[in-house]
């Protein structure tokens, strides 16, 4: 009575379910050839070195048995006429190698579908953080641009004063006045207010539209003096 | 001038424990180039008998896919 272990690798489209029906087949077919499976290992789906029947990778199984010399040329037959098995290696070993079973079939195969689906979720998490971010800014820049809405806004509440506010719309079309001409008749259309109301909605708005411009404006005029004081140097 | 030998001592000789088995394709893996060869004892510093030990556990691995037998030159 010798000790056997063989590593062999199944296909790796074969899942929880079948895979665990294949190991069983084996196992079933080590016992009629007369052997006796001592312990079984689930390595789990690896990569291979090489292409195998066109695979990139495999499910490796690890099984450990004992019985006479015979069995394993019979057993090697088995093996190759399993069209589910990509590759075999049967080597002896001694009986001291001989590994515990420590956890049983439908564990193993569990845990490893467990580490797999923890690998892709992983892989997902990954992907998401890297999305995040650019959401997380468009919320912000959408949150800072509330804030300055509902600023703009209670200023031109406590600002009841119907002079200054009519000064300032006024200065303000002058920078722009096609757009807050349009938008001052566009809210005149639908909601029929006073014209306090208008007016400092139109500073609002006015105020909203110009100060990208403002600030393009400004940022050429820097622009302007850096080069100014560049030539200068 | 003191002789100083420059002869290393095989790994395998000095930790007993540490064995070879083709099942360990990470501790095989040093013992190959990028191509895949086996890189001759002299250089590694192993003996003779460790040497044929890892010869026949490479060869091992190869067979049941964990090392490969040759990699291109051109893929690294």
């Amino acid at each position: 009575m010798n000790y056997y272990e063989t590593l062999y690798i199944i296909h790796p489209s074969l899942e929880s379910g079948r895979l665990k029906d294949i190991i069983l087949a084996v196992e079933e077919s080590l016992k009629k050839i007369g052997g006796s499976p001592l312990a079984m290992e689930l390595w789990g789906k690896r990569k291979l070195a090489y292409f195998i029947d066109k695979q990139k990778y495999g499910t490796y199984v690890l099984l450990h048995y004992n019985g006479e010399g015979k069995c394993t040329g019979e057993f090697a037959i088995e093996l190759e006429q399993n069209p589910n098995i990509l590759a075999y290696l049967t080597t002896s070993i001694e009986k001291e190698n001989v590994l515990e079973q420590v956890e049983d079939l439908d564990t193993q195969i569990a845990g490893k579908t467990r580490e797999s689906q923890r690998t892709e979720s992983s892989s997902e998490r990954t992907k998401t953080t890297e999305t995040e971010p650019t959401e997380v800014t468009t919320q912000e820049n959408d949150t800072i641009d509330a804030t300055a809405d509902e600023v703009t806004s209670e200023g031109g509440d406590e600002q009841l004063d119907p002079e200054t506010e009519t000064k300032e719309a006024d200065t303000s079309e002058v920078e722009n006045e096609e757009e807050s001409v349009e938008v001052g008749e566009a809210k005149a259309d639908e909601e029929p207010l006073e014209a306090t109301e208008n007016e400092s909605d139109k500073k609002d708005t006015a105020d909203d539209e110009t100060s990208p411009e403002e600030d393009i404006e400004s940022k050429q005029e820097n622009a302007d003096e850096t080069a100014a004081v560049s030539e200068e140097e | 001038m003191a002789f100083v030998s420059n002869r290393r001592i095989c790994i395998f000789c000095e930790n007993s424990e540490q064995k070879i088995n083709y099942k360990e394709f990470k501790t095989l893996r040093k013992f190959i180039t990028d191509q895949g060869k086996i890189i001759p004892g002299h250089v590694t510093g192993v003996c003779a008998k460790h040497q044929r030990h890892l010869g026949r556990a490479i060869k091992q691995s190869r067979n049941i896919a964990l090392l490969p037998y040759s990699v291109d030159p051109r893929h690294f």
